[in-house]
């Protein structure tokens, strides 16, 4: 009777796992559990020995830890191409050129304008549609500047958030850590469902960053980046921050509190989403955003110094069209010295339009390197105060002492598109427009302006007015395709590491996922076993009834 | 072992399946649709590329046929103006061997001479021409009007440069041939240290007044200008005012140059007004320039020490002989090739032809003018043989059109008849003048109708190439939307069918 009476709770402890697994058929990321039963141990008798009937030896979850492993290492890199894939959409729509918003058609409407105009100097309708079409393209460049710092900015906020995110699920992977561990106090029962839930938490984690687990001997689990940043100890858990970059713009590195203060882990994390979002804010959406200032500074500059050559109607020469680019000069947050760097664009129509920088060597001498062509320009020294030439163009002062390794940027081109207008000048009076070499209504240098569309005014990488290769035209139609190429890999690699998830996660199902079917026959097959069980319970009911009626 | 296929398995395989088919059937009608297969840069970024530089080009070439049809109208007026001073021209050459005939009288002479008023009027009507409200023969000065008429003669008030109109990259035509080509001349003398500023800009001079200067190291001065200043004068106030800048003369010799030689710059090197003043922008040095200032063509005029080999924009001229008619045959050549400057040109026809006529500066300071000492006759020099001494002078035949008529009107007048008959074969030279600037035009005309007909064709063809690139393969999409339509079809159903039996619905 007592082996009967096992059995049943047995078989019925069975159908209540079977009912478990029936309920998450739907829930992500849980494994089936499967009851394994025992003999009991058996009892000797004088013939032998005589089972006992049945016990639970445990509940195991279907769960290969290899193929586990294989989610994980790749859910880094899915996490950052899918991330490339997006913002890429989001680029694509501010140069789909097809349809809306078209710079390279704004540029070629605003050379048509100049021509008209050369062909019609004295036309106040030409020059009012010369005008027309330069704040047309203006508008454009600055809606493409913009469009690309907001997408450069919602990054950053999105950077912010996923901090937030793999903090709280790595405080969680925690918390389960400590649970796992106080519920399998034997080392032989699994806490099954808390593990479920961890192994949830860790391929989360790793589509943000990339993760390394290590398997502990007490069911606990440590965290590291792949350079081995710990990111959890078993239940000691590094919190991630967010603290403003070196760059001046507002946008943030990423830290690590490892217990004796903050490192700055930004450039060691490898994988995953955070990855993804770094390389797009900081290598691809800003190597964009530099080409647009660069292009736009470009048209700036060499079509005010044609400009400036020529007379209005009026009589007025020297001006500028559109309005001439400023230095802006950011001095590096983390710098210890206390030089200040004022400068100004001496040469606004002449000053190369790439971003520099400076890195003091010293009190009174600094070493300057081209960021746009990654080349060194040279080492200077200067004393404080006194003016002195970079580049021919920049007129630098620099008062206070500078720390040796302070860093200071400086670029004319700085949000040049987003800023790019016309002169108040012209617009307030088009007979101001310099159609003409001389007062007197002839349209020479309307000409001379329309002929900057095909000037090879660039190298391959930025303005080189007179010896260049490229037109503006070429050098845009260079960052649409370059744009285009980016995407349409990224696109791939999404879609390549989609398949490979596909299949892993179909693995992953096929072993751990819950079939009904299958359920229902091990419901069924309890369920007799339950019934059997029962009926032996009957039979004995009977057979002590028979024997009491005796 | 088998492989388990659990719930989820299927349903997110259905899901992946159907979502891959809806997207390729919505990639499918959106290239139908739009008839394009370029939506993104990543559709295809070298076709996107190659259609941006294409649709440049295309943009180009269609506003070179712009400029071209905007543009022809100068090339037709200035043709059809020529046209008909070429048939004044005639008429008068036939007025004036009709008064040259033996039924001929100083009463016959002075109706000619009402006829030759009327012939001039329309002449200089024509030769004011304007198009655009811009002045067809006043070479580049298009707001200026080229010829002015008083008694004593026409003068020529425009420049010797051509309008200009881009036809193709790179390939400028002239639109215009200037008066001082075809219809007057224009000595267009170039700047020496010694010239007065009184004389620049046509003769208006330069008034007093200052201008300032800042040089590229920031120090600003001003400078004081008086009419009563020669050019090395303007140039060594310039000089002395910054140590860092120097006034010059030009390389082409007709404008100033101000060189800055600051050591540090921190700004642009700007030339400006005082007092709302014109004085910077007379001397055409007004600006503002990242280097030095290159000023411009200040367009002096003539004096008795302007040096032959000064004019014409420094080529200077090579004088030869003329031949001078005043109330009697023409005497002997007077040979002029002993001259160097312009009042030696002077004195030397003061002293030919028995001393009866006076030679002088126009109005204009830009070409010579004869009159004769005694008003019942007329002086009318020619060019003797193939020499244009005469003509480049602007004091005889050929180009000087008007010229030429208003002094057979004088000799009508004064019933001169050796100058009447002098004036036959300046009206002649006049005439193949015109027919041979007719002649340039016809061949620009020529010229931009060809390429207008390339451009033609270029339009054609870019466009053809853009659709190619850039358009639907309707038959490829089209086929592919009705697989994927099937493809969708065939999943939903089959998904439907596996998703759902289950054991539960078996049981019982």
């Amino acid at each position: 009777m007592s082996s009967a009476k096992l059995g049943l709770l047995a078989q019925q402890l069975a159908i209540e796992v079977t009912g478990q697994n029936i309920a998450n058929v739907q829930t992500e990321g849980y494994s089936r559990q499967d009851v394994t039963f025992q003999a009991n141990t058996p009892r000797a008798v004088a013939t032998g020995m005589i089972g006992t009937g049945v016990r639970i030896a445990g509940i195991e979850r279907s769960h290969d830890q290899f193929l586990f492993n294989q989610i994980m290492d790749e859910g880094d890199l899915t996490g950052k191409t899918e991330v490339k894939k997006e913002i890429f959409e989001q680029i694509e729509v501010l140069f789909s050129e097809g349809s809306g918003r078209s710079l390279n058609d704004a540029l070629s409407s605003f050379f048509e304008g100049v021509q008209d105009l050369s062909s019609n100097v004295q036309g106040m309708p030409e020059r009012f549609n010369m005008v027309a079409k330069a704040e047309h393209l203006a508008f454009t460049f600055n809606q493409t500047g913009q469009q690309l710092f907001n997408i450069q900015r919602n990054i950053d906020f999105t950077i912010e958030t996923k901090v937030a995110d793999i903090n709280s699920i790595t405080a969680q992977i925690g918390k389960l850590n400590e649970g796992i561990h106080a519920n399998e106090p034997t080392g032989q029962y699994k806490a099954n469902d808390l593990r479920d839930n961890r192994d949830r938490q860790v391929k989360k984690l790793s589509q943000l960053i990339d993760v390394q687990l290590i398997n502990e001997s007490d069911g606990q689990i440590s965290l590291t980046t792949k350079n081995g940043t710990a990111l959890v100890l078993r239940d000691r858990v590094f919190a991630l921050s967010t603290s403003l970059n070196g760059d001046n713009e507002s946008l943030k590195d990423i830290n690590i509190d490892n217990g004796a203060g903050l490192t700055n882990i930004t450039s060691s994390i490898k994988g995953g989403e955070l990855r993804g979002y770094l390389d797009m804010r900081d290598a691809q959406v800003e190597s964009i955003l530099d080409k647009m200032n660069i292009m736009s500074g470009a048209i700036i500059q060499e079509f005010n110094r044609v400009h400036r050559d020529g007379f209005g109607l009026d009589g007025s020469s020297g001006l500028d069209f559109f309005n001439p680019m400023d230095v802006t000069v950011k001095t590096n947050v983390n710098n210890k010295g206390s030089a200040v760097v004022s400068m100004t664009n001496a040469s606004p129509t002449s000053a190369p339009v790439d971003e520099y920088e400076i890195t003091f060597t010293g009190a009174n001498k600094f070493d300057l390197k081209n960021l746009t062509t990654k080349a060194s320009s040279g080492a200077f020294t200067f004393t404080q105060g006194s003016t002195f030439n970079i580049k021919n163009s920049f007129a630098v002062n620099i008062s206070g002492t500078a720390t040796v390794g302070d860093k200071v940027k400086f670029s004319v081109s700085e949000n040049a598109a987003s800023k790019m207008a016309v002169s108040s000048s012209i617009t307030e009076n088009i007979r101001k427009i310099a159609a003409g070499n001389t007062k007197n209504g002839d349209g020479g240098n309307a000409l001379q302006m329309a002929d900057l569309q095909n000037d090879l005014v660039f190298n391959s990488v930025t303005l080189q007015s007179g010896s260049g290769s490229f037109t503006f035209d070429e050098y845009y139609n260079a960052v649409v395709s370059t744009i285009g190429i980016e995407s349409f890999s990224a696109q791939m690699t999404f879609r390549q590491q989609e398949g490979v998830m596909l299949q892993l996660n179909s693995r992953r199902e096929s072993i751990s996922g819950v079939s009904i079917d299958e359920e229902m026959i091990k419901m069924i097959k309890f369920q007799q076993a339950y019934n059997a069980s029962a009926r032996i319970i009957t039979m004995v009911d009977e057979m002590l009834d028979t024997l009491n009626r005796m | 072992m088998v492989m388990r296929v659990t719930n989820q398995t299927q349903q997110r395989n259905a899901l992946n399946n159907i979502f891959r088919i809806t997207e390729n059937l919505f990639n499918a009608q959106k290239e139908i649709t739009s008839g394009k297969q370029i939506h993104k840069p990543s559709d295809d970024p070298a076709g996107m590329r190659d259609t941006l530089a294409l649709r440049t080009s295309l943009k180009q070439i269609k506003q070179f046929d712009r400029n071209i049809n905007n543009n022809k109208i100068f090339l037709q007026s200035g043709e059809s103006a020529l046209d008909s001073i070429g048939i004044s021209l005639s008429r008068a050459k036939e007025l004036s061997i009709v008064e040259l005939g033996g039924l001929s009288s100083s009463e016959t002479r002075g109706y000619a001479r009402t006829e030759l008023e009327s012939i001039i009027s329309s002449v200089v009507d024509a030769a004011n021409t304007k198009v655009k409200n811009m002045f067809v023969f006043s070479g580049t000065n298009t707001r200026t009007t080229p010829f002015e008429v008083s008694e004593s003669g026409a003068v020529y008030k425009g420049n010797s440069d051509n309008l200009t109109v881009q036809i193709e990259q790179g390939t400028n035509v002239k639109l215009t041939i200037p008066g001082s080509e075809v219809l007057a001349t224009d000595l267009n003398p170039d700047l020496n240290t010694a010239t007065l500023v009184s004389s620049l800009n046509g003769g208006t001079g330069i008034k007093d007044g200052s201008i300032s200067i800042t040089d590229r190291a920031g120090n600003s001065s001003t400078v004081k200008i008086t009419s009563s200043m020669n050019l090395g004068n303007v140039i060594s106030a310039i000089t002395n005012a910054s140590s860092n800048i120097t006034a010059s003369i030009n390389s082409s010799g007709n404008g100033i140059t101000i060189t800055d030689t600051s050591s540090v710059i921190k700004n642009s090197l700007i030339i400006g007004e005082v007092d709302g003043g014109t004085t910077a922008s007379n001397l055409g040095i007004f600006g503002k320039k990242d280097g030095n200032i290159e000023g411009v063509d200040l367009n002096a005029t003539l004096s008795k020490a302007t040096l032959i080999s000064e004019l014409n924009g420094g080529q200077g001229l090579n004088l030869g002989s003329i031949s001078i008619v005043n109330g009697a045959a023409a005497s002997a050549a007077v040979s002029l090739s002993s001259a160097t400057t312009i009042g030696e040109v002077i004195s030397i026809i003061n002293g030919a032809a028995s001393g009866t006529v006076t030679a002088s500066i126009n109005s204009a300071g830009n070409s010579l003018q004869i009159i004769s000492k005694n008003s019942s006759t007329v002086a009318i020099v020619n060019n003797i043989g193939t020499d244009t001494t005469a003509e480049q002078l602007g004091i005889g035949g050929g180009r000087n059109v008007i010229n030429t008529i208003i002094k057979l009107k004088q000799a009508m007048q004064s019933n001169d008849t050796f100058a009447i008959l002098a004036s036959l074969d300046n009206l002649d030279s006049g005439l193949t003048t015109i027919n041979e600037s007719r002649a340039i035009y016809g061949a620009v005309a020529n010229r931009i109708s060809s390429t207008e007909n390339i451009h033609q064709q270029d339009i054609v063809n870019q466009n053809e190439q853009i659709s190619n690139i850039e358009g639907a393969d309707m038959v490829k999409a089209a086929s592919e939307f009705a697989a994927m339509e099937s493809a969708l079809q065939a999943s939903l159903s089959s998904t439907a069918r596996i998703i759902q039996p289950s054991l539960l619905d078996f049981l019982r």
